[in-house]
């Protein structure tokens, strides 16, 4: 004897916003009756609906029919904001009740390595961010501590590769870190980097990201690290690189980072389902590009 | 059918925090936390965008999107546990009590550690700080589950009990545990004669251990008339099983506070 077909998760959802006429509901009660699985999944979505407090049935009922689900879907600003909102508030609540953080990210150094294939000559040293500044716009310290994460990736890459971009890089760095206070030692290690061959040592740099490190916060930084890690691996078609664990922690950390912001809660919240969906390479990038530069600018 | 792929795309994002707190209240249903927490909601994305869609391209609109989504969820929940932790699920009075619960019930009533040895590897792992009488009464909350077919059991369990169990508890045990089968199977005969609904209602009040709230949202029925409706059913199994000799005090067992 063939088993009875399971019932469909909409065949549930019927049942639970009273939607189902009386023969399809007979057929389904005793499809439940004998199927605990069923039974169980009903019981657990009854029970969400119930705690998260998403409306009575009619009341859900209702929202079927609203043109906006049926409409072109264009993402509008307004919802999108709305539902950053949301978001954040979803984020912030559990948060605030002491739950544990994300693991932490790497450091930037092995990022560096996780990543597969060439880089062209040059792309390391063009960012999303804005370059220039007015003076009444001072950097906040978030955003210099991405930026410093995402130059020491493109450094390690740089270094790595013995692209002479790694001199340009190394300065960059060191014009952030002067504007730290007690920054000016770790500054000048960079600039040492940019006049001399020192950088090819990996130990000195390894012991100067350390430094930044400490500095500018590891969390930020490292995420930073990341976003320009992925900018790269997205540039490069690199897919090991999404699939490895790491992504989730980033996605976790950039959440957990940008939850008071809802603009950049809205291009985190983007990008985490740019990553979880099948590789459009194009869509990625544009992505990661509006992350970094939220969290950067 | 709500349209192409890039509709489905616009219906996932403007969804997305739905699916995040539907997700997260899953996530503590089944007693997964912090970062464990975090990697199902991530991985319950990831399964509604695979396939470009697919679950929202089964999505006919013949229900509302955040309950079609929640039963969704509900479902992915449920492949999830299995994957992890095979088919045994942690009971309804287990899931309120919280993640502490579950994994005490777990530890105890699936993997077989003693009471005393469970205790201990929740502290030890710092998932808690209850004290022993505390967790005591939290495991009491969380009923002895009677299989739905019978246990074989063979010498080997016997060995791997401690020394320390006095066999004639054990025999008392075993004598109280057949009782409550009986009853249990004398429970499942007299509710044959019952309508699909009715038995539908009763397998979910005392086999599953729903509230009758829970039973009411999930048949979409009006709570009030519900418990009334539970009260009737009870009244009559109760006068047809004693009928049949089982006596008042096993009906006790497996059903406590429901003598009337």
């Amino acid at each position: 004897m063939s088993a009875a077909p399971k019932p469909r998760a909409e065949q549930l959802a019927m049942l639970l916003d009273n939607r189902l006429d009386a023969v399809d509901r007979a057929k389904l009660i005793a499809q439940l009756e004998s199927d605990p699985d069923a039974r169980e999944i009903l019981a657990d979505a009854a029970a969400t609906l119930g705690e998260l407090n998403v409306g009575t049935a009619s009341e859900r009922h209702t929202q079927v029919a609203k043109p906006a689900l049926r409409a072109e879907p264009r993402l509008r600003r307004e919802l999108l904001l709305a539902i950053a909102a949301v978001l954040i508030i979803a984020i912030a609540l559990p948060l605030a009740r002491g739950v544990r953080a994300p693991a932490a990210l790497p450091p930037v150094q092995n990022l560096a390595f996780e990543l597969e294939g060439s880089t062209s000559p040059g792309s390391l040293v063009t960012h999303p961010w804005r370059q220039l500044r007015g003076a009444a716009q001072p950097m906040s310290a978030r955003a210099r501590a991405v930026r410093l994460g995402a130059l020491l990736t493109d450094l390690e890459v740089a270094a790595t590769a013995h692209d002479t971009a790694a001199v340009i890089i190394a300065a960059q760095v060191a014009a952030i870190l002067a504007d730290y206070p007690g920054g000016g030692a770790v500054a000048d290690s960079y600039r040492a980097f940019a006049q001399s061959q020192a950088l090819g040592d990996v130990s000195a740099r390894n012991r100067a990201a350390h430094l930044v490190e400490v500095l500018a916060g590891e969390g930020e930084l490292r995420l930073g690290g990341w976003l320009e890690a992925a900018r790269i691996a997205a540039a490069r078609q690199d897919s090991a690189f999404f699939d490895r664990p790491t992504t989730r922690v980033a996605i976790r950390a950039a959440t957990s980072i940008a939850r008071t912001e809802s603009g950049a809660a809205l291009d985190v919240a983007l990008l985490s389902a740019a990553v979880a969906q099948p590789r459009d390479w194009i869509k990625l990038a544009r992505a990661i590009d509006a992350a970094l530069t939220a969290l950067a600018d | 059918m709500i349209g192409n792929t890039t509709s489905f795309e616009a219906v996932f994002v403007e969804n997305l925090a739905l699916i995040d707190r539907i997700a997260a209240a899953l996530a503590r249903r089944n007693g997964l936390a912090g970062d464990d927490a975090a990697d199902f909601v991530s991985w319950v994305k990831l399964r509604m965008v695979e396939d470009e869609y697919a679950v929202f391209k089964k999505f006919r609109g013949e229900s509302a999107v955040a309950t079609y989504l929640t039963v969704v969820i509900a479902m992915l929940a449920r492949d999830y546990r299995v994957q992890r932790f095979g088919r045994w699920r942690p009971s309804a009075a287990a899931r309120r009590i919280g993640l502490v619960g579950v994994r005490l019930e777990s530890l105890v009533r699936r993997q077989g550690y003693r009471f005393d040895q469970a205790v201990e590897l929740l502290r030890t792992s710092g998932e808690t700080q209850l004290s022993d009488r505390e967790l005591g009464a939290l495991l009491a909350q969380c009923p002895l589950r009677t299989p739905l077919r019978p246990v074989e059991v063979g010498a080997e369990s016997l060995a791997g009990l401690p020394a320390s169990v006095d066999a004639d508890m054990l025999v008392v045990t075993d004598e109280t545990e057949l009782q409550r089968r009986r009853t249990w199977d004398a429970l499942a005969t007299a509710i044959r004669g019952y309508s699909t609904e009715d038995r539908l209602v009763l397998r979910m009040r005392f086999w599953d251990e729903l509230s009758v709230a829970d039973i009411a949202r999930a048949l979409s029925l009006d709570q009030k008339s519900l418990y009334r409706r539970i009260d009737r059913l009870l009244a009559d199994l109760r006068r047809q099983l004693l009928a049949t000799g089982i006596t008042a005090g096993d009906w006790q067992t497996i059903l406590p506070g429901t003598d009337s």
